[in-house]
């Protein structure tokens, strides 16, 4: 109902939209371009620069689900920063995930043969059989970037508990793409 | 290349997954969690109670042990334990060692996790009620230069006991303190703490322990002994009180209960001969930082005292985290495992612990920090003296001041339900605390110039949070309530 009210302000041009876009999505935008770019300065002119962007594109766009929409903006402006900047490629979290995520793929030489959204579907279908809190947690370290600590405290685990998850979810993830016949053994 | 084909990659999954990740919420507040040894505490506290004048009566017909768990060494037989109730068993964390396989590893971990749920299953707002003691209590007893230390957990339970061995004005006075209307729900507030409290599952360690000493002269009430045994987890002894042999296993008693840490303090726990009864409470917390400090970012740097300036070692992280402010203080949480955290709380400059312990905002915040006006989470450059403070005070006078007087006098005390003895009160309150942090990671700190804010204006991205003077440490449990405080004032 929110998200209704907020694209209908959009909509309509007016600036309240902004507003309710903050008080929704601003804290999430925020802890991901800083996982992102590792400087919250950085991080805060990324989610100005996402709230005009959502206010350029939507309307013509009408995003269902808007907060999939908001945080892909999001992430997307923060990933272009980073790559205009190298040195902070050390600081980002986000890029450490996706080392830690790399490791986990199977072969070589087949990483260059397969497409990036054919490897992204194929991570999509192991994601739709795990349980939710399983699926919850990878996606906020592999897609969020979000740190150990944080998931730890946002699901009340510890933050070991966490770290055995996610290897066994990446364990399990090689194994599947194994098993769809994406990479050999 | 391959970052940026898994981030393309990553863009593909669904929306819907990605809504669900991030509208997903904490599972429950007190699951478990892991680290490196950080923090350890103890606090003991020993209430004897005397006769007037000590005369011979019959001699208490011994009960049937309920269990012998907590045997004492058995080359002393001038002490008896009578009386101990098991403690509840709980499941293990199962460690992860690649050994094992995902499906038996999901059983352990599943077991882990119900073991958790059912030690931790109290009613909400169990101890509301409290607040007002916390309020009351820790600014009476900090209120002394130097480095102090309080346990209001410790403190609240030995005082469950007293209330339950004392009767009329005697106990109504305990009760008024802690909040409650009637012993009975006292009794059962002190059961939730207790089981919410608890935990030996091999990743956080919280044991209270209870005991209760009688005197071989005299008669006590069966019904009130095992009552101690069975509500509050008491072990009952019993021995000729006051002398040598009893006090030092007295000293044993305690010293096991609180892991060594305050084996000085126990050696000291001597009962008077004239002792008819004693009443011992011990709470041993050990815990370890979730986000540590790295031994090679510990430097030497300046702590100043009021006596002058003096050299320790500080050690040193930058993180993000929340920083909280006030009118006259800057506070940092840090979190512990267990979802316990160590709350510090510095006061600005032209301000000192005392002013901070003069109203209850400090209280406030750290048991609703979610309510607090003035926060912001930003990058946190923290540099923190290691200590190891420990105090050893007797409570009897901050009682007194506090409201609880009949006790101490032998004309008005009321002990009737636990001997019928006349003539008894309460001669000394031990209380004894040692706190003790060390690191296990970061940061190099020179001297430098506090940048926390002064009076309610938000503070930058990046805030210096150098505790070198002067500060409030307050460690608080998973349900947000205050089981240590203290200062350090020369650590």
């Amino acid at each position: 109902m929110e998200d209704k009210k907020i694209i209908a302000l959009l909509f309509r041009r007016t600036e309240h939209a902004i507003t309710l876009l903050k008080e929704r999505f601003g804290k999430r935008l925020y802890r991901t371009a800083v996982n992102i770019l590792g400087n919250p300065s950085d991080a805060e002119e990324c989610v100005s620069d996402t709230y005009l962007t959502l206010w350029n594109v939507i309307p013509p766009k009408n995003p269902n689900p808007l907060d999939a929409f908001v945080y892909r903006t999001g992430k997307n402006i923060a990933i272009n920063r980073l790559r205009r900047n190298t040195a902070q490629m050390r600081q980002s979290n986000y890029a450490l995930s996706l080392d830690e995520l790399a490791d986990c793929i199977p072969g070589t030489d087949l990483w260059e043969q397969i497409s990036a959204r054919e490897l992204g579907r194929a991570i999509d279908r192991y994601l739709t059989r795990l349980s939710r809190e399983n699926r919850c947690i990878f996606l906020r370290r592999y897609w969020f970037g979000d740190s150990s600590s944080d998931i730890a405290s946002a699901f009340g685990m510890s933050r070991n508990s966490v770290d055995v998850r996610l290897h066994r979810l990446r364990e399990e993830l090689r194994a599947f793409l194994i098993k769809e016949e994406l990479y050999d053994a | 290349m391959m970052r940026n084909k898994l981030h393309e990659a990553l863009n593909e999954i669904q929306d819907r997954h990605i809504s669900d990740a991030a509208r997903a919420a904490r599972r429950s507040p007190r699951i478990l969690w892991l680290g490196t040894i950080a923090a350890v505490l103890a606090a003991c506290i020993l209430i004897g109670m005397l006769h007037t004048q000590k005369e011979p009566l019959p001699v208490l017909q011994h009960t049937q042990p309920i269990s012998t768990t907590e045997k004492l060494p058995a080359s002393v037989n001038l002490v008896n334990l009578v009386a101990s109730k098991e403690y509840p068993k709980m499941a293990a964390f199962p460690n992860y060692t690649g050994n094992i396989s995902n499906e038996a590893y999901s059983a352990a971990y599943d077991i882990w996790v119900a073991s958790q749920k059912a030690q931790y299953n109290q009613p909400t707002g169990y101890a509301d009620s409290l607040t007002n003691f916390f309020i009351r209590s820790i600014p009476e007893v900090l209120k002394e230069d130097g480095n102090q230390a309080f346990s209001p957990l410790n403190v609240y339970m030995a005082l469950v006991m007293l209330a339950e061995i004392t009767e009329g004005q005697s106990r109504q006075q305990i009760l008024e303190f802690l909040g409650a209307d009637s012993i009975e729900n006292l009794r059962t507030q002190a059961g939730h703490i207790w089981n919410a409290h608890y935990s030996a599952d091999g990743l956080t360690s919280t044991v209270l322990a209870n005991s209760v000493w009688l005197d071989d002269a005299y008669t006590f009430r069966q019904e009130t002994v095992d009552r101690l045994a069975n509500s509050h987890y008491a072990a009952v002894f019993h021995g000729n009180l006051g002398t040598k042999e009893l006090n030092q296993q007295l000293g044993s008693w305690l010293n096991q209960q609180t892991g060594g840490l305050l084996e000085k303090q126990a050696e000291n726990a001597a009962l008077h001969p004239d002792t008819v009864f004693a009443l011992a409470s011990t709470v041993h917390f050990h815990a370890d930082w979730d986000t540590g400090f790295s031994g090679k970012n510990t430097k030497e740097n300046l702590f100043h005292c009021a006596s002058g300036d003096v050299s320790v070692a500080f050690m040193n992280s930058v993180r993000s985290s929340t920083y909280y402010w006030s009118e006259n203080f800057g506070a940092v949480c840090l979190e512990l495992s267990g979802n316990n955290c160590m709350w510090l709380i510095l006061p600005d400059e032209g301000f000192c612990v005392s002013d901070i312990l003069k109203t209850d905002a400090y209280l406030r915040l750290i048991m609703d920090p979610a309510k607090w006006e003035n926060q912001k989470k930003c990058m946190i450059d923290l540099s923190l003296p290691k200590f190891d403070v420990s105090s050893q005070t007797d409570l009897a006078e901050s009682l007194q001041t506090l409201g609880i007087t009949d006790i101490f006098d032998c004309s008005i005390s009321d002990f009737t339900p636990i001997t019928e003895s006349p003539g008894l009160f309460v001669n000394k309150i031990d209380h004894a605390v040692r706190v003790s942090i060390d690191e296990a990671g970061v940061a190099a700190a020179a001297y430098t110039v506090i940048a926390t804010p002064s009076n309610p204006r938000p503070p930058t991205d990046e805030i210096a949070f150098i505790l070198d003077r002067p500060f409030l440490f307050v460690i608080s449990s998973q349900d947000q309530l205050p089981l240590f405080a203290g200062t350090v004032r020369e650590p």
